[in-house]
């Protein structure tokens, strides 16, 4: 009874979320055989938009009345008159049905559509329909011109050696930029369309027979499961499909490298493109892949694992230091070698907060720096440093407001916090560094350590598309340590990573170890 | 939380966590105090020992794969008698948390910072606790995963670190045959490897079930090398009379090291890295006693009892009045001399006697 009761006061009707999210239902009728009827109701689905073109004129030697439907905002008017009205003056026979006609136009990708529904679709969509009197179907004729900025290097994923291509907002394009750097029939992309409103085509893209199997349907359904009104951009995806909706840590790597996607597929992984985005989604993702970057594969071994164990350091230092300052100088100050606890004992003196005070004081005006920094006009840039600089360390230092040593650890947590490649994973970091701070200032270095593991056991229970977020090193994968923490030659990685569970683990020969051929 | 599974490795290093996270602070002080230089003897006993009664808990084991302790107990003892032993094996665990946070951090405490009171770091260690246990046991073991290599690295610096501070007499003679000592020495070393009862409740887990006796034989054994070669480390370093005369000589010995003369006085360091491989064995610890409550009261998921569990840590925790009463009456008395050698001999044995006669009679 307290069920039935429960249901009348919250009905849970599918039926009804559909009609809140989807457009109204509209009436599926045919298309009219009259042309004029057919503009007419066009129009009125379309609600005169100002774009929406109607244009009729005479084909078939002057035998029939033709008319082309279109948005002028969408569509390639040089390409209509050259592969579709042209052509159509030239034809003398008008042909017994849309289908034919179809074939003897000489643009590819047509398609009959026969409801006022499909033809009001085709035309949002970008696309021409073209109506012939008498026909009571309609050609949907593939003339959508979108505009398009040039493939271009991404000002925030920059590397000293490589490829200098950026994927664009086009997915069409992308796909393109992907398979000019795997050419081979296993490539696959696949194309849904999210956003109920917005319409988005959103690509699946990955290489068979490397790609799992299951995850590869994960992804598909997690997908197929979106069900929302809009789709603007990679973020939506990503939180729709992630594991854990409530995490910090992002469980997928946005990138808008093809050279990075393309390595991701080679090993195993999936990418998702979205139409309007340059920002491609990598699934799964552990949570290393954030610490590494296609440099690293270009420079040698020993430099690229010199720099990764340096992103891990200030991966750490971001995370910790600020909380580890706050515990050491207010509880555990004998841990410090003799002249530096005078220095900070001295310095202490002169400012009249708790150290946790004026470290969050000094860690959020950086935040605020920060994001002032990229809301603010290029040119106010220098502006920025001069305040940053000299009006809030040097000027509060001098105020006796801040002591000098936070300033200092301010500014390296931040410089710090901008070496891990991955951008997404560094807000996690920077976000969770304010906790481990009022940790450090209740409980000192104990607190310090609680919270530390609060958020190891955190990343250790989360999963990215069914993949542990911490393998290779939790669960210890020995084998695939060869690239998490160091970079061994490309010679000695002859398996894909196991924890991708790639259909294909072999990546490369046995024979790859490079020298002079031996002598017999 | 069912399903969940782990690898035979991982188990043998949750079982080395398990068994020597808190043990290598309590137990090199009192082995050393009874067994002087046949220290390292008496933890040998110890570890043949406790790979005996781990030997036993296996057999058991063995004869209901797939089940914890806490369901087959009702089969082989009928529903009410089963349930007792269900729930024994659950307060047990339970207990060993609460004692493992209030000696953790009445520790902690006391050594850096004496004028906080105990009640926030041990609310502290029971969020994180329930929370682990909280995420299952995959999580556990993936941080195990973490931890063992930490922990071996911290005792392997603090070893390196120590031995220029060493003298060989120290730990002579090596051969010294004290079998009263020997025997009285063996017995809290014994009872830390007996935390291994844990099996009972984990074997289900392991995803090739046929690894479980290795995986846990290796786990109690290389439990006990790792407790010999820290205990004569410490007797190297320190000497018998030292070690034995403080309660935690592996933190003294921390807390007089140095590098270089610039950095000095790890003992906040050590603590905090023995407390984060604590949280691990903690972690085990309660999700055991969660997973044996909720197949014992016959729920589906662990996640009711470790709310009551929130309640009844601290409550525990802060019960002794101090950490001299801790030490000998909640751990030494009930922990070390009743309970773990009942859940780690006693009733696994009795169990298997059950068992056996069942067997026998068809």
């Amino acid at each position: 009874m307290v069920k039935a009761l429960f249901q009348k006061l919250f009905p849970r009707n599918n039926s009804g979320r559909k009609q809140v999210l989807g457009s109204k239902q509209k009436s599926d009728r045919p298309i009219p055989a009259s042309i004029e009827q057919a503009a007419n109701e066009v129009q009125s689905v379309m609600g005169n938009s100002a774009d929406l073109m109607v244009h009729r004129f005479q084909a078939f030697a002057g035998k029939s009345e033709c008319a082309v439907v279109y948005l002028k905002s969408f569509t390639d008017i040089e390409e209509l008159n050259k592969s579709v009205l042209a052509p159509l003056q030239r034809f003398t026979s008008l042909p017994k049905d849309m289908e034919s006609l179809g074939k003897i136009l000489p643009q590819a990708g047509t398609r009959v559509i026969a409801s006022i529904q499909a033809l009001s679709k085709a035309i949002a969509w970008g696309d021409t329909v073209l109506l012939v009197s008498g026909f009571k179907s309609g050609l949907e004729i593939p003339l959508k011109k979108y505009q398009q900025r040039p493939v271009e290097e991404p000002d925030n994923e920059k590397i000293v050696r490589g490829p200098r291509d950026g994927f664009v907002e086009s997915i069409w394009s992308n796909a393109g930029l992907l398979r000019q750097r795997i050419k081979n029939p296993d490539f696959r992309l696949e194309v849904l369309t999210l956003g109920t409103r917005t319409s988005v085509e959103v690509g699946i893209v990955y290489v068979e027979g490397i790609a799992n199997r299951q995850i590869v349907s994960e992804v598909r359904q997690r997908l197929e499961r979106i069900e929302v009104d809009r789709l603007l951009s990679s973020g939506y995806v990503g939180e729709f499909t992630t594991d854990s909706p409530w995490s910090p840590f992002p469980t997928s790597q946005f990138t808008e490298r093809p050279d990075h996607v393309t390595a991701a597929l080679l090993d195993g992984r999936i990418g998702i493109l979205i139409d309007g985005t340059p920002i491609v989604t990598i699934v799964p993702v552990v949570f290393w892949d954030f610490l590494k970057s296609p440099d690293d594969y270009i420079e040698s071994p020993y430099f690229a694992t010199l720099v990764r164990l340096i992103r891990l350091l200030a991966h750490l230092v971001t995370l910790l230091l600020p909380g580890a300052y706050v515990a050491v100088t207010t509880f555990h100050l004998e841990m410090l070698p003799q002249t530096l606890a005078m220095i900070i004992a001295g310095a202490r003196t002169r400012t009249p907060f708790p150290v946790a005070i004026e470290m969050l004081t000094m860690e959020l005006t950086v935040e605020i720096l920060r994001e002032a920094g990229l809301r603010m006009p290029g040119s106010f840039g220098q502006t920025m440093s001069i305040v940053g600089a000299l009006v809030i360390g040097e000027a509060s230092v001098t105020a006796g407001l801040i002591e000098p040593i936070i300033v200092v650890i301010v500014a390296f947590t931040t410089l710090a916090s901008f070496i891990v490649p991955g951008y997404n994973a560094a807000i996690a970091i920077r976000l969770l560094r304010f906790p481990l701070v009022l940790l450090s200032a209740a409980m000192g270095i104990f607190g310090l350590a609680l919270g530390a593991m609060f958020y190891l056991y955190h990343l250790v229970s989360l999963r990215s598309f069914g993949v542990p977020y911490f393998a290779p090193v939790a669960p210890l994968f020995l084998k695939d340590m060869g690239d998490t923490f160091i970079r061994l030659p490309w010679y000695l990685q002859s398996r894909r990573p196991t924890y991708y569970r790639a259909e294909d683990e072999i990546r490369e020969g046995r024979d790859n170890r490079p020298g002079p051929e031996k002598e017999s | 939380m069912n399903g969940e599974r782990i690898s035979s490795r991982q188990l043998t290093w949750l079982l080395i966590i398990i068994n020597i996270s808190t043990s290598t602070a309590l137990v090199p002080g009192i082995v050393i105090f009874y067994a002087r230089q046949s220290a390292w003897l008496a933890i040998l006993l110890a570890a043949a020992a406790a790979a005996a009664g781990v030997v036993l808990n296996l057999t058991l084991a063995g004869q209901f794969p797939g089940q914890t302790v806490a369901q087959y107990a009702q089969g082989l003892l009928g529903t009410w008698l089963g349930r007792l032993a269900g729930f024994f094996y659950s307060l047990t665990c339970l207990y060993l948390v609460a004692v493992c946070i209030r000696t953790i951090t009445q520790v902690i405490k006391l050594s850096i910072m004496p004028e906080t009171p105990l009640w926030p770091f041990v609310t502290g260690f029971v969020l994180l606790t329930v929370y682990s246990a909280w995420l299952g046991l995959e999580p556990l073991a993936r941080a195990g995963d973490i931890m063992f290599p930490f922990a071996l690295l911290v005792l392997t610096s603090l070893f390196l670190l120590a031995l220029p501070e060493g003298k060989l007499y120290r730990a002579l003679p090596v051969l010294q045959f004290n079998p009263a000592g020997i025997v009285k020495g063996a017995f809290p070393s014994f009872a830390c490897l007996g935390e291994s009862f844990v099996i009972l409740l984990l074997a289900p887990a392991l995803n090739k079930p046929a690894e479980l006796k290795s995986a846990s034989l290796k786990g109690s054994l290389l439990s006990g090398l790792i407790l010999v070669v820290l205990t004569q480390t410490l007797l190297f370093v320190q000497g018998t009379y030292r070690t034995s005369a403080y309660l935690f000589p592996i933190l003294r010995t921390a807390g007089e090291l140095n590098v270089l003369d610039v950095f000095e006085r790890f003992a906040p360091f050590v603590l905090t890295a023995w407390f984060t491989v604590n949280s691990v064995k903690i972690g085990v610890l309660a999700y055991c006693f969660a997973l044996s409550a909720s197949q014992t009261i016959g729920l589906k998921s662990c996640r009711p009892a470790l709310l009551a569990a929130l309640v009844a840590i601290p409550l525990l925790s802060l019960a002794p009045r101090s950490l001299a009463e801790s030490l000998t009456v909640w751990v030494d008395l009930i922990a070390f001399k009743i309970l773990i050698p009942t859940a780690f001999l006693f009733l696994p044995a009795l169990l298997l006697l059950i068992a056996k006669v069942k067997k026998h009679h068809g």
